[in-house]
């Protein structure tokens, strides 16, 4: 059963990380604006639209 | 007109249509922003022709449309005085913006989404991790596993759950404190007592190395109790715009005529009473005023939503929100922008909303009962065993928690907002856009409804009347000289001539604003336009039907000719009518319109109709009915609907209609679908039902298993399957709000 002691930390970083990464979208404002991002997808990619933050 | 010949401060091409954003601008340096709210953007085009506008000008280093909230942002590196050059062209795409301070207008909902969707992430991570610990606990009980094993188990579960569940459940606790503060009790106070009571037994039993150990039950009962709560702010995320759309609709920028003749320029909040103002034809009236020189035609159809524009000479008072649609005019400011007509009108918008806000939602009046009921039988189950069931303290504490954790509204926190979401669903496939969480619960209590006259009941259009005796050549004629004016009724006589008939096309037509036009014909005048212009006595042929608006035709040689323009009643509206009273829901007509007309529609349709009312009338003919104990329905279009519309129990209005009244509006309905509302009320019904039903199962549950936990058999298995089992029906009984044709 030894082998729970390195599990369960490898389990619970690897979920860690992956919480980290969604607070990372969040901040970043990715969940801000739905509606948005949704209609943006059929826009041509090329342009210069949305400044040059992109 | 003299006055016009003036100078102005700036070159008028790079200031955008409603004056200067210069106030605006937030300044670090080089580094420019400006916040504005954008006005008609609904799309992928959209998004691209707005940003495509200024994205491209030197030096915009940022261009981001929020389509949700409708605002852009805007970041420069130079001048601020850029600011009015990037705005006008945004204007010359299309859109209309207006600056705001995001300080001001609140950015809070933003806020509460983002923590919302934090605290649930936690609640997820802590839950499925708990989870993953319980199982090989609940195994281990079966296969004998070592006491030392489980300890760790719960232990590491204690320390992922523990700090989760006292992050992500602040905002119920917040909640919870804030209503027992007031004096009051909401859903919230049995989560947090639920939550907190939960994670406290359980450190306790985990440190005397006990079995009853609940983090799992408490880290999933917060994700799904969070779950509802983000679904459910999904469904109002548009709510709160109101305000904004007043905001859009004051003008910002006002002409001023200075003692010596000249112009300038100046802010609308700026306007003090007294000052001279140029309304140029196509402007929007500031603040309210009064006439000093010039005649024009004013559109009302922002004001009072009558569609008919209003003739206005010297002496006769404008109303802010006005739009010149003649002739330029001078007039002097009566109140400054902060009391004008638009502003007295956002704010009783306002004050309306804030009293609606303290309706009480459904899960809230269940929990009202609820509460009290687990809570005695957690204390009953606590007194029992500390003293008649002969177990010690600790134990008749474990039991009573026991007790709460499966009697905690986990079901209802979900069963309310599933069922929204799933309906609206149902609503969006009809075109129907709910603003707000609880307008089905609002809408399903609807017992009278009250719907507006002038583009709800009627096309807000006038229509040239039929008249068999006239004499077609007349017609034809009549349609020739409209054909040059952009005045509704011309607009409408050039529109009634039959496809393929001849109009008689003439040159050279003068118009006079406030009057009509003339043309000097080879026999002499003809004119068209009101019965004055036409020298045409007042009262001749009148009285036949006063609803109707009229335009007299003179010849020389000839008598005069009248039309009569009525607004046509919609087609659908007779047949909404018969709905509504064979529902028993006593619809009755609200209009600011002129008594004549609305007394007129009201005869044909067979309702009862107040007429002449101004928006604070509205507001408290409403008002009035509300205190008899009725739920009213205010189905409105106009700008002067939209405190009433906010006001009323629950209100619709529709895409054809002002943003305002949009805005105002519980619901929106499609463009002059008018039959859509008996079914918007029916899936609300459907709706109302399916929540009280989820209720009843979520009882159940308690019924069943709050016996159990009280004589102390419930595990913390038991527990977990309690919880995902009701959640889970709950959730698929929601589906059901889905089902069905609504054609």
């Amino acid at each position: 059963m030894d082998v729970i002691l390195f599990l369960i930390p490898i389990a619970l970083g690897l979920g860690g990380l992956g919480l980290l990464a969604f607070f990372w979208t969040l901040d970043n404002g990715q969940y801000d604006d739905l509606d948005g991002a949704a209609q943006r997808i059929l826009n041509e990619p090329d342009d210069k639209v949305g400044g040059v933050e992109r | 007109m003299t006055a016009l010949a003036g100078t102005f401060p700036s070159d008028e091409r790079t200031l955008p249509e409603q004056g200067s954003v210069l106030g605006f601008v937030d300044r670090d340096g080089a580094d420019c922003r400006l916040n504005l709210l954008v006005e008609g953007a609904h799309c992928a085009a959209c998004i691209q022709a707005v940003e495509g506008a200024v994205a491209a000008e030197p030096g915009v280093t940022e261009a981001r449309l929020n389509l949700t909230l409708r605002r852009l942002t805007l970041r420069w590196q130079g001048d601020a005085a850029d600011a009015d050059r990037l705005a006008a062209r945004i204007e010359a795409a299309g859109y209309k913006v207006v600056p705001f301070d995001p300080e001001f207008l609140e950015q809070s909902d933003q806020q509460t989404w983002r923590s919302l969707l934090r605290a649930l992430a936690v609640a997820g991570f802590a839950a499925s991790n708990a989870m993953m610990l319980s199982i090989p606990v609940w195994v281990g009980f079966a296969t004998d596993m070592e006491e030392g094993t489980r300890l760790l188990l719960q232990a590491i579960s204690g320390l992922v759950a523990v700090p989760a569940v006292l992050y992500g459940g602040r905002l119920f606790y917040q909640s919870a404190w804030n209503a027992l503060r007031a004096g009051r009790t909401n859903i919230d106070v049995p989560i947090t007592l639920g939550l907190l009571l939960t994670l406290g037994i359980s450190m306790v039993e985990l440190l005397r190395g006990g079995p009853h150990v609940y983090f799992d039950s408490a880290a999933s009962l917060l994700f799904v109790l969070l779950l509802g709560r983000v679904l459910e702010f999904r469904v109002r995320a548009r709510a709160r715009q109101t305000l904004e759309q007043f905001l859009l609709m004051q003008s910002r920028g006002a002409t001023r005529v200075m003692d010596d003749g000249t112009l300038a320029h100046l802010r609308a909040a700026d306007i003090l009473p007294g000052m001279v103002l140029l309304v140029r034809p196509g402007e929007q009236v500031p603040v309210d005023g009064t006439i000093l020189s010039g005649h024009s035609e004013m559109d009302r159809a922002a004001v009072t939503g009558e569609p008919v524009p209003l003739s206005v000479a010297p002496g006769d008072a404008l109303v802010a929100g006005m739009i010149n649609g003649g002739g330029a005019l001078h007039c002097r400011a009566d109140r400054a922008m902060a009391d004008s007509h638009l502003a007295e009108m956002a704010r009783l918008v306002e004050a309306a909303e804030t009293r609606r806000g303290k309706l009480v939602a459904l899960a809230d009046k269940v929990s009202a009962v609820w509460t009290p009921i687990i809570h005695a039988c957690a204390a009953g189950t606590f007194l029992y065993w500390l003293f008649l069931g002969g177990a010690g303290f600790a134990t008749a504490l474990l039991y009573a928690v026991a007790v709460l954790i499966i009697a905690c509204p986990c079901a209802i926190g979900l069963a309310v907002p599933a069922v929204q979401v799933v309906s609206r669903g149902a609503l969006l496939r009809l075109g129907i856009l709910l603003r707000g969480g609880d307008v089905l619960e609002r809408l399903a209590a609807v017992d009278r409804v009250v719907l507006d006259k002038t583009g709800t009941l009627t096309e807000g259009r006038p229509r040239l009347l039929r008249d068999p005796s006239r004499d077609p050549a007349a017609l034809s004629l009549a349609a020739g000289l409209a054909a040059h004016s952009l005045h509704p009724l011309a607009r409408a006589l050039a529109a009634a001539v039959p496809a393929g008939s001849a109009v008689e096309l003439v040159g050279d037509v003068r118009e006079v604003p406030g009057a009509g036009l003339e043309w000097q014909g080879p026999q002499g005048a003809v004119r068209l336009g009101s019965a004055g212009f036409c020298g045409v006595a007042s009262g001749f042929g009148a009285g036949a039907m006063e609803a109707a608006s009229t335009v007299w035709l003179s010849r020389p040689g000839l008598p005069p000719v009248c039309f009569r323009f009525a607004d046509t009643v919609r087609a659908e509206a007779a047949g909404l009518v018969a709905d509504l009273k064979r529902a028993g829901l006593a619809p009755s007509i609200l209009s600011g319109d002129a008594q004549g007309p609305v007394m007129d529609l009201a005869k044909r349709l067979d309702v009862p109709a107040v007429a002449a009312a101004d928006p604070a009338t509205k507001l408290a003919t409403l008002e009035a009915l509300r205190a008899q104990g009725a739920h009213v329905l205010m189905v409105g279009d106009g700008v002067n609907d939209a405190p009433a519309l906010a006001g009323a129990h629950v209100s619709a209005s529709f895409t054809h209609g002002a943003p305002v009244s949009q805005c105002a509006a519980d619901i929106v309905l499609p463009a002059g679908r008018l039959t859509l509302l008996p079914d918007a009320m029916r899936i609300s019904r459907r709706a109302l039902g399916l929540m009280r039903q989820n209720m009843i199962i979520a009882a159940i549950y308690n019924a069943a298993l709050v016996p159990v936990a009280m004589t102390g058999h419930v595990t913390p298995l038991a527990a977990a399957i309690a919880m995902s089992v009701s959640s889970l029906t709950v959730t698929l009984n929601a589906l059901r709000a889905g089902w069905g044709r609504w054609t």
